[in-house]
């Protein structure tokens, strides 16, 4: 093949690669129907920590409340997740009686976590 | 023939390039979705995060805020979900706590739905809250402070969790404040429930806690397609169905607890059981005040052999 036809051939790969790209990510992108709760949006996921803040001040029991914020999970651990929740509660305009329940929650996790008791 | 030889080349190129592109986008890098939404969950994710709804119902008791965050999972019908979620849960031995407030929030949820005068309207500008109460006490309007546009849980009734019990004349009822941040990613659906709710304070349990149910009628029938169904309708002292109340069944050797309007297409104060034949059960209610005794499949007749027949209880709160 003359040089002119492998240029020809190589730009035809990448127009190919560029069709390609524009149809996988487009077109037709791969589809997440069974996300899991650790891909949840940060507020999303800050609303899932105040449903079981919200059980926590019913139930007051700390162990319950790791094993639900788990499947929030990934490497972070509940009482960094309820932190984090907090932290956005914060600095979102929450209700006050909302950011409650979450110190609440975080702070019962924290010494939870410190006793090296295990949920 | 050279030179049409010296296309194939060019569309050979295009072909390889294409199935590159698409390895590419699909599995060497594909798209990443980290900011998902909870309808996009997994069905037991679902069932773990409706749970979470449900539970947390009961101690913040704001039915608005527990519609929005229904609403978030994008159920066909929020109370079928709840009451499917419910008969899978009783199936799998769950524990009682979850059935219950399950069929709980299932029966507010029905009870709400039954008022007339409740609305709810998803709208994502301010909107005014105006709280109707009970005739001779003044209206009250609340208007949000700001906008709204991501939170699922709003309006908040600050002053007051429990505003159909607990409104007073003079409460000046305010909605929390909204929020806003921003995500790499639109989710398809509006995930921003701002209700406009018309509340009653004055509601009242379709079954009022501590009246007994009384038999008001008893029949047994002949069902070749149902054989030994023991059938449940309860009903308050209004004459509506009463959703979400404990049944508990018990037999020589075993004991079975149930609930009213898991199977809402049959009727939210529908309930059924399976008896075997020529057994004798014990069906209580409202904490075995009510109980009734001797409950036995009858035998029936068919061109196939005999098989157990059907029972049909109605109850009915004074």
């Amino acid at each position: 093949m003359s040089p002119q036809r492998w240029i020809l051939f190589a730009l035809s790969i990448l127009v190919g690669i560029a069709l390609g790209l524009i149809y996988g990510w487009v077109i037709s992108p791969v589809e997440y129907v069974d996300t899991s709760p650790d891909s949840l949006r940060a507020d999303y996921r800050a609303d899932y920590v105040l449903m079981v803040a919200e059980i926590y001040q019913t139930e007051q029991d700390p162990g319950k409340a790791i094993r639900r914020l788990a499947l929030l999970g990934g490497a972070t651990l509940p009482h960094e997740i309820a932190a984090e929740a907090l932290q956005f509660a914060q600095t979102n305009p929450y209700s006050p009686q909302d950011i409650l329940l979450l110190q609440n929650l975080s702070l019962a996790l924290q010494i939870y976590n410190a006793s090296g008791a295990q949920p | 023939m050279n030179e049409s030889k010296g296309y194939w080349y060019l569309l050979t190129g295009l072909a390889v390039g294409i199935v590159l592109g698409i390895l590419y986008a699909w599995a060497i890098a594909p798209l990443e979705y980290t900011n998902t939404s909870p309808d996009t969950l997994r069905a037991n994710f679902k069932d773990e995060y409706r749970l979470l709804i449900a539970l947390s119902h009961q101690s913040h008791g704001s039915l608005d805020r527990t519609r929005a965050r229904l609403a978030l999972l994008a159920d066909f019908d929020p109370i079928t979900a709840l009451g499917e979620q419910a008969q899978r849960f009783l199936s799998a031995n769950a524990s009682k706590e979850s059935i219950q407030a399950l069929a709980d929030l299932s029966e507010a949820l029905q009870r709400e739905q039954a008022l007339p005068t409740s609305t709810l309207m998803i709208d994502a500008t301010p909107v005014a809250v105006t709280i109707t109460l009970a005739a001779g006490l003044p209206q009250q309007t609340a208007i949000p402070t700001t906008t709204d546009s991501l939170s699922p849980f709003e309006p908040l009734l600050e002053a007051t969790p429990t505003p159909e019990l607990s409104v007073a004349p003079s409460t000046s009822a305010t909605l929390a404040t909204g929020r806003t941040s921003t995500a790499s990613r639109t989710p398809a659906k509006s995930a921003t429930p701002i209700a406009s709710a018309t509340l009653k304070p004055s509601l009242t349990p379709t079954a009022t806690p501590g009246a007994p149910f009384q038999l008001i009628s008893q029949e047994t029938f002949c069902e070749f397609t149902q054989p030994g169904l023991l059938q449940i309708d309860l009903q308050n002292a209004a004459g509506e169905p009463a959703a979400g109340i404990e049944i508990s069944i018990t037999w020589l050797g075993g004991a079975e607890q149930f609930f009213t309007g898991l199977k809402p297409e049959l009727g939210y104060g529908y309930a059924d059981f399976v008896m075997m034949a020529d057994m004798e059960y014990v069906l209580s209610l409202s904490n075995g005040v009510t109980r009734i005794t001797e409950l036995q499949a009858p035998m029936c007749d068919s061109s196939e052999g005999a098989y157990p027949g059907s029972i049909w209880l109605q109850f009915r709160q004074p």
